[in-house]
């Protein structure tokens, strides 16, 4: 299923006009793009904890290297 | 050159805007795409591009269960082998991690290695790095006076040599000091440590930064200007990295310059 948040974050992301629209006045933005009065209040929250929770995101899956500095040998 | 084949690509830092062309034609054309990646938005700008998905997050290290082995190098073994089993039916492989796909993730460099052995054609994209971002959010140019990059828990067990008139980039503070690799955030004393290990070069009052770039087209980026003898007493985060500014200038080898008739005045 879609999301709208998810869909409305992905199109800002490449879209400089949207970004400065949302910059202006981002209720009125979201309310067009009829966005959860839910998701509005957070994302006017600035709560960036709470908003990646709400997209799903998991940066502990980012961790991608070792600590082992082995790769040359004497 | 064996049927089937392997691309390895990098979705950049915020998704789908930092996704390149070649990636997303790659992407498009695969038969099947592995991906690792912590954004939503990532997930679903691929998953359009894409539908034949298979999420790599399901074979990552579950430290609550011990899933998928008992660290996070479990993990990634089981993420390579997962990648080349389909390669080796045949198909045409395109696995995406987050960030650049060849900068801190082991994976991916294996996988490469790997599969080039087998005798299968394999190649990495280039992608934008969170480096990239800190160059380009905190105005600072590594050719100005060179640039020195570690792995925080790395900078910390070995004897590395540091230029500090040249910047220093310390990434994955957000586990610095866990040698175990079961941990998602910095060791017990991680915050400590690295204190210690940075006065021993710069002194307490040298102003540090801590960043996170923009993961998400409504924020800002995270720009923390701090002392080096505070960094304990600030917020981590999974993608808090550390950026040292040089102390001072490198000396002028004078003596050098002299024997190869080199113009000094111009050099300051």
């Amino acid at each position: 299923m879609e999301d709208k948040l998810t869909d409305f974050m992905v199109e800002m992301a490449t879209n400089e006009t949207l970004k400065k629209l949302y910059r202006k006045n981002p209720a009125k933005l979201m309310e067009i793009y009829e966005l959860e009065k839910e998701d509005i209040n957070l994302l006017i929250s600035k709560n960036y904890e709470l908003i990646r929770k709400r997209l799903g995101a998991d940066y502990e899956i980012s961790f991608n290297s070792q600590v082992t500095a082995s790769r040359i040998k004497p | 050159m064996k049927k089937g084949s392997l691309v390895i690509v990098g979705t950049g830092i915020l998704t789908p805007a930092h996704l390149s062309q070649e990636s997303i034609n790659r992407i498009e054309t695969a038969d099947v795409v592995h991906v690792l990646v912590p954004d939503p938005l990532g997930l679903s700008t691929i998953t359009k591009l894409n539908s034949n998905i298979k999420n790599l997050g399901e074979l990552y290290f579950d430290p609550k269960s011990n899933k998928n082995g008992k660290n996070r190098l479990d993990g990634y073994k089981l993420m390579i082998e997962s990648i080349l089993s389909d390669v080796r039916l045949g198909l045409k492989v395109c696995a995406i991690f987050y960030g650049h796909p060849g900068i801190f993730v082991y994976p991916s460099h294996e996988c490469i290695s790997k599969a080039k052995k087998e005798g299968f054609d394999a190649q990495m994209l280039p992608a934008i790095s969170a480096e990239d971002c800190l160059f380009a959010d905190l105005g600072v140019d590594p050719g100005d006076l060179g640039c020195q990059a570690y792995e925080a828990s790395q900078f910390l067990f070995y004897r590395h040599s540091i230029n500090t008139s040249a910047m220093l980039i310390l990434w994955q503070i957000g586990v610095v000091g866990d040698e175990t690799l079961t941990k998602f955030k910095p060791s017990e004393n991680g915050m400590a440590m690295l204190k210690e290990k940075l006065l021993e070069h710069y002194p307490a009052n040298h102003l540090v930064t801590l960043y996170e770039a923009s993961t998400l087209p409504t924020m800002e980026p995270r720009i923390a200007e701090i002392n080096i003898d505070k960094i304990t007493d600030i917020q981590i985060n999974a993608i808090t990295t550390l950026y040292i500014p040089p102390l001072a200038n490198p000396a002028l080898n004078t003596n050098f310059c002299k024997r190869w008739n080199v113009d000094i005045s111009q050099l300051q």
